[in-house]
């Protein structure tokens, strides 16, 4: 037997709502006479509330699910282990594998003393106890915890000369300490660390534990302050570049290879660097006029470029932004079109050379994969005004992004905006976004 | 159950009403006995809440996440509300990073290799629904599938909404304390939260595929 007219239904249909309100005994006593009323004469809506009801009960044929017997036990040690690593060293190793095996109890006993102790701290006590990993779980992530690779960093003689600064590495595990250092720290430094601490506390228990082994590591190393100053060099470096170059480097695995992504890109971005002012706005003229002449006709061969590009969501931007603006269209031609038989941008290619300065030129160079990656590479370095990127924001972004980045401190959140303005209207898109936060 | 009480118009003093918040507020005092006591309690309902809202295989990593927080957050609880609303608080929030991780990660697999669907399930049961309906009654494997997979294909809030109504019994105004929602908001989700689900389940309901609910009573 089947009714047609639940199928008719509107997701926000108020009488449904009412039905819906009514099954769940949230409705007051006059709404539900009503509603009662109704089902008595009317059988359709009875039909109806009987198809809810059925449904709703079918879920009850989800299993409970049953915790494995020593969820509890390791829930508790989870948490001796998280207290006791804000204070303990490595060598209490031997200490938590000792608790591991010992009975629920006495994992009760070590958690009251470490409670008690907590609750006692105050509300910097997390701060106060994990300072050292607060401060530099970010710097470690971007170099994935692979030390061989910061020792690589460390032993490169060109590293100095692009060292924008270096720090000393908080390698005290004294809480006295850390409180008497957050007590003399600038409060907008203090501030970002809060921002930070929050960001902390998102990390998995696991995650926390792989920044914190890495930690020990390095602070035992002999060359520590060595290599903490090459770990943060390489980190504001990294934050210098754009997020496909970050990218590119960061999902790189093998050691060596990482290594060699590095020195590339650091030789592609010096080679950037030395470009005049007069290069970018001689490439922006170049994509404007590209724009003028062909334009249109990219824009109608929309559907084969596109789909060239295999992410669906990016795909559908550049669609959008092909139906809708030419220069646009062309950026994305740029973007996608490498060099070869089909290209047949070469001989613009060649205008393009000729309008830059001698640097440019040089850089340039004379082979097509060169001049494929010198352009992606001036797609990638816009100059994006504050107010597009405002308006971008307030415009394009849904409420619940906007929330998201709100929450953020306003440096994050701005590089954040550009990240994302990049990604939605310029198409540089990091193929790993969760390590670009 | 129903915990409204018309003739109390004042905010309810929860720490008398609910055990719980009691544990909870021995828990802020530094007793361990007592926080040990609350995972146990709450570990089955944790688990099975984040099996159904994110996935099996994260739940009970993601139940502890939840329960160290619960941890952290001693010092700034209050009681203003029940013990479990306050929890599910703290799962919703788990259970949100967690979710948008993970559709972080299927984005980039898909991306890395076009050949990958990330074809939810239920699509393939969508269309033996419309198209090659099995005739037989499932056995209850695979009517858990259809129903988690008809879960699965509702959104995040709806999902959390239905499972903090079905399965916990959280009324319109707990759910809405949970997810930092108005009542109405809660009551407009759930209601189209179950169109859904109606849409979805309704041909197996109509062909007498799925096993008759009062057959078969709820497991506990």
């Amino acid at each position: 037997m089947s009714s047609s007219k639940p199928e008719n239904e509107t997701d926000t249909d108020p009488l449904n709502e009412e039905l819906v309100a009514y099954l769940d005994g949230e409705l007051p006593p006059d709404r539900n006479e009503e509603i009662e009323r109704r089902l008595s004469v009317d059988p359709d809506y009875r039909q109806q509330l009987r198809n809810l009801e059925k449904t709703w009960e079918f879920l009850d044929v989800l299993p409970k699910s049953e915790p494995t017997s020593s969820f509890t036990k390791s829930t508790m040690e989870l948490l001796v282990s998280s207290l006791e690593q804000q204070k303990q060293k490595s060598p209490a190793f031997a200490w938590r594998r000792w608790l591991a095996f010992t009975i629920v109890p006495i994992a009760v006993l070590a958690t009251s003393y470490w409670i008690t102790r907590q609750v006692r701290m105050g509300p910097y006590n997390e701060l106060i106890h994990e300072l050292p990993m607060i401060e530099n779980f970010d710097v470690y992530r971007k170099v994935d915890l692979n030390l061989d690779f910061v020792k690589k960093l460390a032993d490169d003689s060109d590293m100095a000369n692009f060292l924008p600064k270096s720090q000393k590495l908080n390698q005290s595990e004294d809480p006295k300490e850390h409180e008497n250092a957050l007590k003399a720290m600038p409060e907008d430094q203090l501030r970002d660390l809060q921002a930070k601490q929050v960001q902390y506390r998102d990390l998995s228990e696991a995650e926390k534990q792989r920044l914190q082994r890495f930690h020990q590591l390095l602070i035992s190393q002999p060359n520590v302050d060595q290599l903490y100053a090459s770990m943060r060099s390489f980190y504001e470096w990294l934050k210098t570049l754009e997020v496909e170059q970050q990218t590119k480097l960061l999902i790189e695995e093998d050691t060596d290879k990482k290594y060699i992504i590095f020195q590339k890109l650091r030789e592609d971005l010096t080679q950037v660097d030395q470009l005049q002012e007069s290069d970018f706005t001689a490439f922006s003229q170049w994509v404007k006029e590209l724009a003028e002449k062909f334009g249109k006709k990219i824009a109608s061969q929309s559907n084969d470029l596109a789909r060239r590009i295999r992410d669906t969501n990016l795909r559908q931007r550049i669609l959008k932004s092909f139906a809708e603006n030419d220069e646009s269209a062309v950026r994305a031609y740029l973007l996608i079109v490498q060099p070869g038989p089909g290209n047949e941008l070469q001989t613009e290619y060649k205008d393009l050379k000729s309008r830059l300065s001698e640097t440019g030129q040089k850089i340039m160079g004379e082979d097509p994969q060169v001049q494929f990656r010198f352009i992606r590479q001036m797609l990638a370095r816009p100059q994006i005004d504050p107010s597009t990127l405002e308006s971008f924001y307030f415009e394009e972004l849904t409420p619940e992004e906007q929330d998201e980045l709100d929450r953020l401190s306003p440096e994050l959140m701005r590089k954040r905006v550009y990240e994302l303005y990049m990604r939605r209207k310029l198409w540089i898109v990091p193929q790993r976004p969760g390590d670009m936060r | 159950m129903s915990v409204t009480d018309s003739s109390i118009n004042r905010v309810p003093n929860y720490e008398l009403l609910d055990p719980d918040v009691r544990l909870m507020m021995q828990v802020r005092q530094g007793n361990a006995a007592a926080y040990e006591e609350l995972v146990k309690k709450y570990e089955r309902r944790v688990i099975s809440f984040l099996e159904h809202l994110v996935s099996k295989d994260a739940a009970e990593d993601l139940a502890q996440d939840v329960f160290l927080r619960v941890f952290r957050a001693r010092e700034t609880y209050e009681p203003g509300a029940r013990f479990s609303t306050w929890l599910f608080t703290i799962m919703h929030n788990v259970a949100s990073n967690a979710i948008r991780k993970i559709s972080r990660k299927m984005e980039i697999n898909i991306a890395a290799d076009p050949t990958k669907s990330g074809a939810m399930p239920m699509e393939s049961i969508a269309i033996s629904a419309s198209g090659q309906m099995p005739t037989r009654q499932m056995d209850s494997r695979e009517a858990q599938d259809i129903v988690r997979a008809a879960i699965q294909s509702l959104n995040e809030r709806q999902r959390m909404a239905v499972l903090l109504s079905k399965f916990e019994g959280l009324s319109y105004q707990e759910i809405a304390d949970a997810m930092e929602l108005t009542p109405q908001a809660v009551k407009s989700l759930l209601s189209r939260a179950r169109n859904n689900l109606k849409e979805i389940l309704e041909p197996y309901v109509q062909a007498g595929i799925l096993p008759d609910p009062s057959q078969h009573p709820p497991q506990d």
